[in-house]
């Protein structure tokens, strides 16, 4: 068996019952009533984008598994695209707190937004009600074949400007890899206006840019040998790339002799992006019934056929389960940022 | 290639297709019900099914989304899919002049045509079509989107000033969100609705179908003004279009041509194919001054192109694992879980039978659905004669289901707004499609624009040829118009 497919059952085998025990029970009454409370009624799933994209990947793959967890409980996937994320963000927020509504939401979004003081946020992330997490997000920097960047050496002693493919401006995305790739320090020329990652990506196996920092999907290509790792920037291993280097490993760090300054950014670009894809209900949900809807996500996220489905589709390649309660308090950690990188993430987040 | 039909005749493949494809007419067919959300929907039941069972049950679907949505375009100008849109600017007009039947049947046999031509193309140009996607950038999309905007004048009915001035109100329209350079919001007064611009679904029902409400319900008509087919199954008219895409196969496949190019580059939408297909049918026509009045042409080749778009789509998505929309990147992530790399390995010889496997689906699934669709034509056809107090609220609640797809009450807000605009428009006799065509070409043309001059400057037509070719047709193109319309007010002088 590979190292990583035993990491993987290792991992299932005693995350849950870490994570299930470490979580306060409430009144065996209270959740009983809660259980009856949810007999033959549909939870609505809420999607902050279009069918067709990552999260609502991740929400369909989930939603036959809650069922499985929940019994007679009807789980309705619903998409609420608009406001990069934001109107479902709002909408969640002031929804109903009976535990019929849940959603998955963008870690970094809800944090940097908050910090951002974005108008459209009306919403305080320290009270949504967490679930738990599914997994990170990860980035990939991806370079064409035939780009003068071939590898970490080269992309940042290049022999002339480094063109950059870049989508969504403003977004909270944008503003943590911006905060990363400016932190290396090499010449770089952003080629602004990609409609999605998906154009992204073909502008660098056209040729036209060198590089995209992607997500895992960059990650696939790079498998294929379509595109060239450069550097990753994950908390966790992407497989297949084991051997890339990881700007966010201790090592790597070292290596460069980035400043503290730097460390302290890029550590931050990384707690961020670690908070990844959140399952969240509305503020205030009775705790019986967060409880019981806990449960059934966090049994869902250790199910080997979850875990296999995931992997294989591409749509969650490392399932990397937190408690609601670790969120929280990643969430708490994040949003008590320095001055400094609140007023960079500030200025990314503004339109250009 | 016979190993791939093999997969698909294996029990129970065929009725797995055969569901597919009856899922995916009905989800065309009924507004409100999106093709994309209905095969996000569908996923999970794949989970379990071999290869070519999920590929027959999904593609099948998929392959038929915009055969059916067409026919409510044709029958109460409300697009079953937005690729659909413009069918009703000439299929409307039929089914006006009592050649509703007529007119599906032609939305049915030209989207099987289209659907068999994209299927054959992909089967022979996906070793060719890596590098000719690698060939087109930004600033040959961003040409191929102003050829489209040429098209605007083609589509004013004679009218070529108010034409442009009705295609500016579309793009200025197209600009209401953020800008994709800067990530500006613009124009939304505040609204988080409008923050990712409007939608082209409320725009168009908005715009076509409640305009004409509007009109049924103050003059108090039926859709078609053909009064004596009141009660007849017209399986004359049916004939009649399907023999009308057969004599017109050459236009046929060129507009399936069109569709299959544009569905290939991820980026530019099968909106554009339908329309630049109908600007195309247009221009070739003998009788152009019929178009936007229920030329059949204008019919056919939208659809024609609509169903060999996804064909188009699928190369991309084979060739590079790279979806060229969001319901490819659903059939992507349902081909992974399946144990299907995308990739050269789809044309190496383990991969090959599935490859095939596609093509044969796509192309089976558009006989197929056109042959079940034309089953339902002639009964379909006879709403066209329902009396306005049926007729108006029928039509309402459809229009009403197809702008809430996304659950938003705003949608409907809007689709009301540009109703009321859509009769003004009707009243002045100023021409709408340009509006829509204009909305749907403008922001691609601002998105193309700005790639291009960053990465290519100002003079990007010297450094790209294809994009200069591209440039000369459409330079041609207008001339070859305003010449052939001064010859033409020549004649009616000297008359």
């Amino acid at each position: 068996m590979e190292k990583s497919k035993i990491f993987f059952f290792l991992f299932i085998v005693f995350t849950l019952p870490i994570i299930i025990a470490a979580r306060p029970i409430p009144d065996k009454a209270k959740i009983e009533s809660a259980r009856a409370f949810f007999k033959d009624k549909s939870i609505e799933f809420v999607v902050p984008y279009a069918p067709g994209g990552g999260y609502d990947g991740k929400a369909r793959l989930m939603q036959r598994f809650l069922e499985k967890y929940l019994p007679r409980v009807k789980v309705l996937v619903k998409n609420m695209p608009g406001g990069g994320s934001m109107v479902a963000t709002n909408q969640v927020y002031v929804a109903r707190p009976n535990g019929l509504t849940i959603a998955i939401l963008s870690g970094v979004g809800i944090v940097a937004n908050q910090i951002a003081e974005t108008p459209v946020v009306k919403y305080d992330a320290t009270k949504f009600t967490y679930l738990g997490r599914i997994d990170t997000e990860k980035r990939v920097l991806i370079a064409g074949l035939n780009s003068k960047v071939k590898d970490l050496d080269t992309l940042l002693k290049p022999t002339g400007k480094v063109r950059q493919a870049l989508t969504g401006p403003g977004s909270g995305s944008y503003a943590v890899t911006q905060i990363v790739l400016s932190s290396l320090g090499f010449p770089r020329e952003d080629i602004l206006g990609y409609q999605s990652s998906k154009e992204a990506q073909m502008a660098v196996i056209r040729g036209e840019t060198d590089i995209h920092l992607s997500g895992t999907e960059g990650a696939e290509l790079a498998r294929r040998k379509e595109v060239r790792p450069i550097v990753l920037l994950t908390a966790s291993p992407i497989e297949g790339l084991e051997k890339v280097p990881n700007l966010f490993s201790k090592e790597l760090m070292e290596k460069l002799k980035l400043s503290d300054d730097t460390i302290k950014r890029i550590s931050f670009a990384r707690d961020l992006m670690s908070i990844g894809y959140i399952l969240a209900a509305p503020p205030k949900l009775p705790p019986e019934r967060s409880w019981l809807l806990e449960e059934a996500i966090q049994k869902t996220l250790h199910d080997r056929e979850f875990v296999e489905l995931g992997r294989k589709s591409g749509i969650i390649p490392l399932v990397e389960p937190l408690s609601g309660e670790e969120v929280l308090l990643t969430v708490k950690r994040l949003l008590s940022v320095s001055p400094e990188i609140k007023s960079d993430i500030k200025k990314l987040m503004k339109p250009l | 290639m016979i190993e791939g039909l093999r997969l698909i005749f294996i029990w129970p493949t065929p009725l797995a297709l055969i569901g597919g494809v009856v899922i995916g007419l009905l989800v065309g067919i009924l507004p409100g019900i999106g093709g994309i959300g209905t095969l996000a929907l569908m996923l999970p039941f794949v989970y379990k099914m071999s290869p070519p069972l999920a590929i027959a049950f999904l593609l099948g679907m998929h392959a038929v989304c915009n055969t059916s949505g067409g026919l409510t375009s044709v029958l109460f100008a409300i697009p079953g899919e937005s690729a659909n849109a413009a069918t009703m600017l000439d299929g409307f007009p039929m089914a006006k002049k009592g050649q509703a039947a007529k007119a599906c049947s032609i939305v049915l046999t030209a989207s099987m045509v289209g659907g068999i031509v994209g299927a054959l193309v992909l089967a022979i140009s996906i070793p060719v079509m890596r590098a000719v996607i690698k060939a087109f950038g930004p600033p040959e999309f961003l040409m191929m989107v102003t050829m489209g905007i040429s098209f605007v004048g083609v589509l004013s009915g004679g009218k070529p000033f108010l034409g442009i001035a009705c295609g500016g109100l579309g793009i200025l329209i197209s600009l209401i969100g953020d800008d994709p350079v800067t990530g500006t919001i613009r124009y939304t007064f505040g609204w988080i609705y409008l923050w990712d611009g409007l939608q082209l679904v409320p725009l168009t029902v908005g715009l076509f179908a409640i305009g004409e409400l509007l009109e049924y319900g103050i003059e108090r008509t039926s859709i078609s003004h053909e009064r004596e087919s009141r009660f007849k199954m017209r399986w004359d008219q049916v004939w009649e279009g399907i023999s009308f895409v057969f004599r017109r196969i050459e236009l046929t496949i060129r507009c399936a041509l069109i569709g299959m190019f544009i569905g290939a580059v991820p980026g530019i939408g099968g909106v554009v194919a339908s329309f630049v297909s109908y600007g195309h049918a247009k221009q070739t026509s003998r009788l152009p001054e019929e178009f936007g009045h229920g030329n059949p042409e204008g019919v056919l080749a939208p659809e024609a192109a609509n169903n060999a778009k996804e064909g188009g789509a699928l190369i991309p998505t084979i060739g590079f694992g790279i979806p060229g929309s969001a319901a490819m990147a659903i059939i992507l992530a349902a081909f992974m879980i399946l144990g299907i790399k995308p990739g050269p390995e789809m044309l190496s010889a383990q991969g090959l039978p599935t490859t095939f496997a596609i093509v044969w689906t796509v192309a089976l699934a558009n006989v197929l659905g056109a042959f079940i669709a034309l089953s339902w034509v002639p009964l379909m056809a006879r709403v066209t004669n329902l009396r306005p107090g049926i007729l108006v609220p029928l039509v309402f609640v459809l229009a009403i289901l197809g702008v809430s797809s996304r659950g938003y009450p705003e949608d409907i807000l809007m689709a009301l707004l540009f109703g009321v605009v859509g009769y003004v428009m009707r009243m002045m006799d100023l021409p709408r499609a340009p509006v829509i065509l204009g909305f749907v070409l403008g922001r691609l043309f601002e998105i193309n624009l700005h790639l291009t001059l960053q990465i290519y400057g100002p003079s990007f037509l010297l450094k790209r040829p294809i994009a200069f070719v591209i440039m000369l047709i459409i330079v041609f193109t207008i001339f070859w118009e305003i010449r052939s319309r001064l010859k033409e007010r020549r004649t009616e002088g000297e008359a």
